[in-house]
């Protein structure tokens, strides 16, 4: 990920003017960042070692939810493992709670349980190392 | 890349959502979602409008949760709802809305007059191959059960007692219990009925009557409580065939009531060990029974019983056809709870005889039901891998499995479906024979065409267990719907098996199924928008899949009345909006194909193809009713069985209207 647009977004509130469709294109990425992170050894509850990304988290967040996207924000939480951030939101309100809580229903269906997690990617890891 | 998050956490947020926003009944969808049953109380109290406190008792009563409402001004009425106790009067009214009260026979379920063969074929049968009438009369006690189940009038039991004594034995007792599911729900009424028999001289007929009781008050609360008054005697008492049908009959009545005054009183009966020759049917039917009424709790004392009786019994004991029913009981206690099994699993791995596999997959499938957890379903597929021809009762467990975890979500449902097509093709007959079963476990009240389609083609196998499977296996996927493709087909079934009994006897127990409730019921364990499993309904549907394992000597031989556990499954598929004072009040409601408007912007249509209806309307598997009116606003978000509805205070009649 470039310097230049991490500072860029956490400066500034101005998302809009850089496009939806570079907003969503910076969620992907920061998804895969932390994720790389979080493989190399940082520690998911600590905040310290990902200061940088969710900052750019805190502001994309309500940006999709004042925009009708409730579920990229949603999505990008649950990368970033700060699901519960999404009670603190204020832009969460009576029109929109609805949408909100029906994706969350709708998406527990298909979250992991950790222990599946671990055994499906060591499995992985197994497959690409026979693989070589 | 999945991250790890488990759904526990995704839901909670959801609940404090709905909780930000005082949707309490919202909220309380999610908690029962959950299974976080001690949110309960405090959603109760923090809620301050009576009309939605009432349909928030109105979902725990369909959800068939033992809660008292304490400290209230409506405590009374509150109460009430939960306790279904006019669940009756409501279907009645319905059914006398929709012109169905009219009581139905078997005959006019057969329409054996539409048969090809009609008339001719029972005459030249009379001559050559043994009529079974002693297993046909059976057979038409149960349709008629099942098909005027909840409207309290038929045409064989409650006008005399002639039927009654058509029977012999087993058969008595379940004419005698038949008058439970007639009453269904209606207890003040349906015990007047039964209380003459519950004296009879003839045991069979005193036992019926025991199940009776047990049947009518099913998740009905009553401060009587007259079920355990009236069987209480008889699980203590001396004779066997009471004390099985005592233990049903608290099981069916008291599902997922955890009842500890109940389990007080049945523990003691898994616990026996006199080895009589009966003594393992009354203990796995005890430990089914307390399953039921523990169904998703748990409980340490129920679950440790069960196990160590398990672990001590002896061979022969475990050899027991039944023995299957107690492992059930011990899965059905965990049901949907996951890792809270893990326990009991390790110490089932300890016992050492064939059962041991069974009962781990038996709990481990229901520890996981409806989480649609890939990998528990690659698990079973692994089992199932196996080529074995004997003692192969856990492969059937497994392919069960597969359905049970992948249930309630479409896109597992639709990947078992496939897998299903591959152990058909490559596996050993045992896998086969529990496949049709696995796909009416999938489809529960739901006649899907390629379904119907498969089944009907295994119903024409040459085995004989797959055949007979596949045949209650449509009745189970067409269950209260009336579907007409599939009355045809089991029409065609009942001429086709005419000289063998026992499919004879499957073909009418679906056709039962089929008509249930006069096409008023559903046995769906899945209700609010399909978001929530009801444990004591998917306990009863599981309870006569389990007893299609071996048909032989459950169902063909003489514990048919396992059949009455549907009995907890049995709701009413009805929607009717009320008043604030429960009165009716019709409204015309749009009735249409659901459709998944999840991750859309704005306000979606959340149906299609729809029709409109003025309340009372039945709601089939699959669709979803809008209000079709701005006239009045719903209290509940989910358009199902009683919604209460009030004045929109924005609504403005229209000015061209002459009425007004």
């Amino acid at each position: 990920m470039g310097d230049t647009t991490t500072t860029a977004t956490t400066d500034d509130n101005n998302l809009g003017s850089w496009g939806h469709e570079f907003i969503r294109s910076l969620a992907g990425e920061i998804g895969q960042e932390y994720n790389a992170r979080v493989l190399a050894g940082a520690d998911p509850d600590d905040d310290a070692a990902f200061a940088d990304l969710l900052g750019m988290v805190d502001v994309i967040v309500p940006f999709n939810v004042e925009h009708n996207a409730e579920a990229e924000a949603i999505d990008l939480l649950i990368e970033v493992q700060r699901l519960k951030n999404v009670l603190k939101l204020d832009s969460i309100d009576e029109k929109n709670y609805k949408r909100v809580c029906l994706y969350l229903i709708k998406t527990a269906d298909f979250m992991s349980d950790p222990d599946d997690y671990a055994v499906s990617n060591t499995l992985y890891l197994l497959q690409i190392a026979s693989c070589k | 890349m999945l991250t790890l998050f488990i759904t526990q956490e995704v839901l909670e947020a959801a609940y404090e959502l709905f909780h930000k926003q005082s949707q309490y009944f919202d909220a309380l969808r999610v908690a029962l979602r959950m299974g976080n049953e001690e949110a309960i109380p405090d959603l109760m109290s923090q809620c301050s409008d009576p009309l939605m406190k009432k349909q928030m008792c109105f979902l725990l009563a369909r959800h068939r949760i033992n809660f008292e409402v304490e400290g209230d001004d409506d405590e009374e009425e509150l109460n009430e709802i939960i306790g279904n106790e006019k669940l009756s009067e409501e279907f009645l009214k319905v059914a006398q809305d929709l012109d169905v009260t009219e009581a139905k026979t078997p005959e006019d379920i057969y329409k054996s007059h539409l048969a090809e063969t009609g008339g001719f074929s029972r005459r030249r049968e009379a001559g050559g191959a043994v009529v079974d009438s002693a297993r046909a009369n059976l057979a038409s006690t149960y349709v008629n059960a099942f098909v005027n189940a909840g409207f309290g009038q038929d045409k064989l039991m409650t006008p005399d007692n002639e039927w009654l004594y058509k029977n012999k034995d087993h058969g008595m007792m379940a004419a005698s219990a038949s008058l439970g599911l007639i009453q269904l729900w209606n207890v003040e009424e349906g015990l007047a009925q039964i209380d003459k028999f519950l004296y009879s001289s003839e045991e069979y007929v005193k036992a019926g009557a025991a199940l009776a009781v047990g049947i009518l008050s099913s998740g009905v609360r009553n401060d009587a409580d007259p079920t355990l008054a009236l069987l209480d005697e008889h699980i203590n008492g001396d004779s066997h065939i009471m004390k099985c049908a005592a233990c049903t009959g608290l099981g069916i009545a008291y599902a997922g009531s955890a009842r500890e005054d109940v389990m007080e009183l049945l523990l003691p009966l898994v616990e026996q060990d006199n080895s009589g020759p009966n003594t393992m049917l009354e203990v796995s039917l005890a430990g089914l029974a307390l399953g039921m009424i523990y169904v998703g709790k748990c409980d340490d004392a129920v679950g440790g019983t069960i196990v160590q009786r398990l672990m001590e019994a002896s061979d022969e004991e475990l050899d027991h056809s039944h023995a299957i029913f107690l492992c059930l009981g011990l899965g059905l206690l965990f049901l949907g709870r996951m890792e809270k099994a893990e326990a009991m699993l390790e110490a089932l791995r300890t016992i050492e005889h064939k059962i041991s596999k069974t009962a781990v997959i038996v709990l481990e499938t229901c520890a996981y039901a409806g989480s649609g957890n890939v990998l528990q379903v690659q698990e079973m597929l692994h089992q199932c891998s196996e080529h074995i021809e004997e003692d192969a009762q856990h492969q059937m467990a497994a392919v069960v499995g597969i359905s049970l975890i992948t249930m309630g979500e479409e896109v597992g449902s639709e990947m078992a479906l496939r897998s299903f097509e591959h152990l058909l093709h490559y596996c050993e007959l045992p896998v086969k024979r529990a496949v049709p079963l696995a796909l009416g476990v999938l489809n529960i009240s739901n006649p899907d065409f390629s379904v119907i389609d498969q089944l009907s083609r295994l119903s024409h196998d040459p085995d004989t267990e797959i055949s007979q499977n596949a045949i209650l296996a449509m009745g189970l996927t067409s269950a209260g719907t009336n579907n007409s493709r599939v009355a045809g087909l089991l029409r065609q079934l009942s001429e086709f098996y005419s000289k063998e009994a026992g499919h004879v006897f499957c073909v009418r127990i679906a056709q039962a199924m089929l008509h249930m409730g006069k096409g008023l019921m559903t046995l769906s364990p899945f209700h609010s928008d399909k978001m929530l499993t009801c444990g004591p309904a998917l306990g009863g549907v599981l309870t006569l899949i389990y007893s299609c394992f071996d048909l032989k000597s459950t169902l063909l031989d003489k514990s048919h009345y396992l059949i009455y556990y549907l009995t907890c499954a049995m709701n009413p598929r009805m929607l009717i909006t009320v008043n604030e004072d429960l009165s009716w009040r019709p409204v015309t409601v749009r009735v249409g194909q659901a459709v998944e408007t999840v991750g859309q912007a704005g306000k979606p249509k959340t149906i299609t193809g729809f029709q409109t209806h003025t309340t009372p309307v039945l709601i089939s598997s699959g669709e979803r009713a809008e209000l079709g009116t701005e006239e009045v606003l719903s209290v509940s978000s989910v358009l199902e069985g009683i919604v209460i509805v009030k004045d929109n205070p924005d609504y403005e009649a229209p000015e061209t209207d002459e009425k007004k």
